[in-house]
């Protein structure tokens, strides 16, 4: 009777994987899209996906790398940075429509952005903050979510963001924070595993068991990404090599799901097409255990 | 009670909260009570970095010229001029004026 119930779970299970699988379609092996990385986009082989820093592209002059990209039918994901979506006003409707437009232009699978915000108080910080984990925070960022989904022609997923502080006096963890997001919005989850890991490298706690706490069939993509330790605190560069914790927390969570796409993130010390090569095998070898 | 405020209750608070946080991140104010010093200082440097490293790609001239002088001209900049959310001028050409004001670097 055990067994038998086991394989109902197991296959009620298989059966959120698909759904999530299937509102995005497959994506694959990934790497983030950057104008200095064009060259190895074209080059390295077996690169099935790319995503764009939306603030960064004008949906009415797409660069022509891209719109090689496209005519070879690779999706194309815009990944905002600068919604603000954990901040405390509405999203910019000037923003929302920007990406809006940019996935009808590149008839993209879907939009991803960050559970963070980036300005505050007249000022810009110029990169993402966490958001405090309160009631409170919470209900705005749901809203903030239902507002951005409403004006998207395709699904959203948000990111959990690396962060080296933290809001006093949390009540949930980054978990289920991220969880309750996902039950009340219905948005996707992009997991970023390097995140992940820098979190509880930054704040202790076992990046594993964050993993395992996850809706695993929320999850859209992954993100791999490298950093560095600097003064006991661990920075989320995108500008080092992955670290071997990173590749093992893919490889756990490629073991306990499906997820339909894994992106390596580079942004700036780009390394070599053969160290891209390395890099984006590991990667290939992680969705692999998904299907053993 | 707090848990159950109305949206447009939550957001003032949180918009309260994060103007103090950004505040003391890049506007010279203080680390917002129950904050972790260090870290509040931690990532305020990491955000003048990331900054400083925005700028130089999009200046390289005044990289070449202002050289060793750079880190420290540039983090004397950041800690006095924070980006604004309603900057007319981009960061590269605030702080191109504020090196030609502050000394005697003559730039274009």
């Amino acid at each position: 009777v055990a067994a038998a119930q086991g394989a109902v779970v197991a296959a009620v299970v298989v059966a959120e994987v698909a759904v999530v699988v299937d509102s995005v379609g497959r994506l694959g092996v990934g790497l983030a899209w950057r104008r200095e990385l064009e060259l190895s986009v074209a080059r390295v082989p077996g690169i099935e996906f790319v995503e764009v820093l939306a603030e960064s592209v004008n949906p009415r002059r797409l660069p022509p790398s891209l719109r090689a990209l496209r005519a070879r039918a690779v999706p194309v994901v815009p990944h905002g940075v600068g919604l603000s979506l954990g901040g405390a006003d509405r999203p910019d409707p000037g923003r929302l429509k920007h990406l809006a437009r940019l996935a009808r232009e590149l008839d993209a699978p879907l939009v991803s952005e960050h559970l963070a915000f980036v300005r505050g108080g007249g000022f810009e910080a110029g990169h993402l903050l966490p958001v405090a984990r309160t009631r409170p925070a919470l209900d705005v960022v749901c809203a903030n979510i239902e507002e951005t989904q409403a004006a998207l022609p395709v699904p959203l997923a948000i990111e959990n963001v690396a962060a080296l502080l933290d809001w006093p006096e949390p009540e949930m963890s980054e978990t289920e924070f991220l969880a309750r997001i996902a039950e009340r919005t219905g948005v996707l989850l992009l997991v970023d595993v390097a995140n992940l890991h820098a979190n509880a490298l930054n704040f202790g706690g076992d990046a594993c068991e964050a993993l395992e706490a996850l809706p695993m069939d929320r999850i859209a993509y992954v993100h791999v990404a490298g950093g560095v330790d600097r003064a006991g605190f661990y920075h989320d560069t995108h500008a080092h090599q992955v670290p071997p914790a990173v590749f093992g927390l893919l490889n756990h969570l490629c073991s306990c799901g499906a997820p339909a796409g894994v992106l390596l993130e580079y942004d700036r010390r780009f390394p070599t097409d053969a160290h891209l090569v390395s890099e984006l095998d590991a990667i290939r070898a992680a969705m692999q255990l998904a299907h053993v | 009670m707090s848990d159950d405020l109305p949206l447009e209750a939550a957001r003032r608070r949180v918009k309260a909260q994060q103007a103090q946080l950004i505040g003391a991140l890049v506007g010279n104010q203080g680390a917002p009570p129950g904050f972790d010093r260090q870290r509040v200082n931690v990532q305020a440097a990491a955000l003048r970095a990331k900054r400083s490293r925005l700028v130089a790609a999009a200046a390289p001239d005044l990289v070449a010229v202002l050289k060793n002088d750079w880190d420290h001209l540039f983090d004397d900049y950041a800690r006095g001029h924070p980006l604004e959310s309603s900057a007319r001028r981009t960061d590269a050409t605030s702080f191109r004026r504020w090196v030609n004001r502050r000394c005697c670097h003559r730039l274009r």
